[in-house]
């Protein structure tokens, strides 16, 4: 009798131990394809997680999505098919990117870069045109409240162009990119 | 293209399996195999991905290859190529592999190689390899750990590997954890993959 009482005793500790110490604020992915492309239940197995990306979309969806993110924590994966508007005006652009992404009234958002291309996609210097656009977000985020900055653009790299493990077609990520998204978020969050 | 991948599936012999006619089955969670040994030796192979992409970016290779076994020493060479079906890249190269267990008195213990050498259309050229050791508990269980810079999609990874192969009759399945040795992060870069083959 007593054996049980143990083994009882030794089962609740092991649930208390194993007790998510995560918020139970859902985890909303937004943004393009590449958010959308993300399997992100497989990623975050101890998580409440929903994933509203939208591919092709850009700065325009995050707009359209104002003040649905409250009380959930947002990761934002945008700016990618925007690179006509960073590239004619950066500062205008990342103001309105910021704007659009405090709008969602999140209570906290995690805020990935632009991340870098490979070919056929990475014409016309646009890897060095999107590490300098990032440096811009990076500096205005930090004098945001509730905006973590994730900046996983080296960790992507292979040589100046998105790794080859990383991506099927010079944009999009194969499971081996979206590995490297997974770690670095895990690690803020924890 | 497709007409020749079709044709190399229905005709391919396994490179691996030395016994066997006819072998089916998985690599790595995302890549599916099939094969056909003619006269216990010679053979081909076709592999084809099961990525969560479209079509044109499911990736196909085929080889062909030479395998025997010479007192106990199991050795494969065998040439392969592949190639995105939409051409965005395409890769050559070979398998050169041994494998040999330990005679009496220390046949719970087994040892095997393998280097690949290999060319990718962007990245080029790169010399791979692979050394393991395998720890068998009984005939059907046999505990396998090896290190590993033989790239998982393209890219050469350095990986350790840590697994159970299970085999029964003519199935064989090996689930595996694997941690990169490279320096990135190993409690968030584990990996759970898993093999499976069945020869016919």
């Amino acid at each position: 009798m007593t054996g049980k009482y143990i083994i009882l005793f030794v089962m609740a500790c092991a649930m208390m131990a194993c007790e998510s110490h995560h918020d139970d604020a859902p985890l909303v992915f937004v943004g393009d394809s590449l958010a959308a492309g993300w399997d992100v239940a497989q990623s975050f197995p101890t998580r409440q997680v929903v994933n509203r990306g939208n591919p092709g979309s850009g700065v325009e969806y995050l707009e359209s999505l104002k003040g649905s993110l409250r009380g959930c924590d947002a990761v934002v994966i945008s700016g990618t098919n925007d690179s006509r508007l960073f590239l004619n005006d950066p500062q205008g652009y990342a103001d309105r990117y910021l704007e659009a992404i405090m709008a969602l009234e999140a209570r906290r958002v995690y805020l990935y870069c632009v991340f870098p291309r490979a070919s056929p996609y990475n014409g016309a210097g646009i890897n060095s045109k999107i590490k300098e656009f990032n440096a811009l977000v990076s500096s205005l985020v930090s004098h945001l409240e509730g905006v973590t900055y994730i900046d996983v653009y080296d960790d992507l790299l292979l040589g100046e162009d998105l790794n080859p493990n990383y991506t099927y077609d010079g944009l999009h990520l194969t499971w081996l990119g979206y590995q490297v998204l997974t770690a670095a978020l895990i690690n803020i969050i924890d | 293209m497709k007409r020749f991948i079709l044709c190399c599936a229905l005709i391919s012999a396994s490179t691996l399996a030395i016994t066997a006619q006819v072998e089916v089955g998985l690599r790595n969670n995302r890549y599916i195999h099939a094969g056909y040994l003619f006269r216990g030796h010679w053979g081909a192979e076709v592999e084809h991905s099961v990525f969560s992409e479209t079509i044109g970016y499911q990736y196909v290779r085929i080889g062909a290859g030479y395998v025997n076994n010479v007192r106990g020493l199991a050795f494969t060479l065998a040439p392969f190529w592949g190639t995105t079906w939409n051409g965005f890249f395409w890769n050559c190269g070979a398998f050169a592999g041994a494998r040999y267990r330990l005679p009496q008195g220390m046949r719970w213990l087994g040892v095997n190689a393998m280097v690949n050498p290999r060319y990718d259309s962007t990245i080029h050229y790169d010399t791979c390899w692979l050394a393991g050791l395998d720890f068998y508990v009984n005939s059907e269980i046999c505990l396998v750990a090896d290190y590993t810079t033989v790239p998982q999609y393209r890219v050469s990874e350095k990986l350790w590997r840590f697994g159970v192969r299970f085999t029964s009759g003519r199935l064989s399945v090996t689930p595996r954890v694997t941690m990169p040795a490279d320096g990135r992060d190993r409690n968030t870069h584990l990996q759970t993959l898993v093999d499976f083959s069945y020869q016919f």
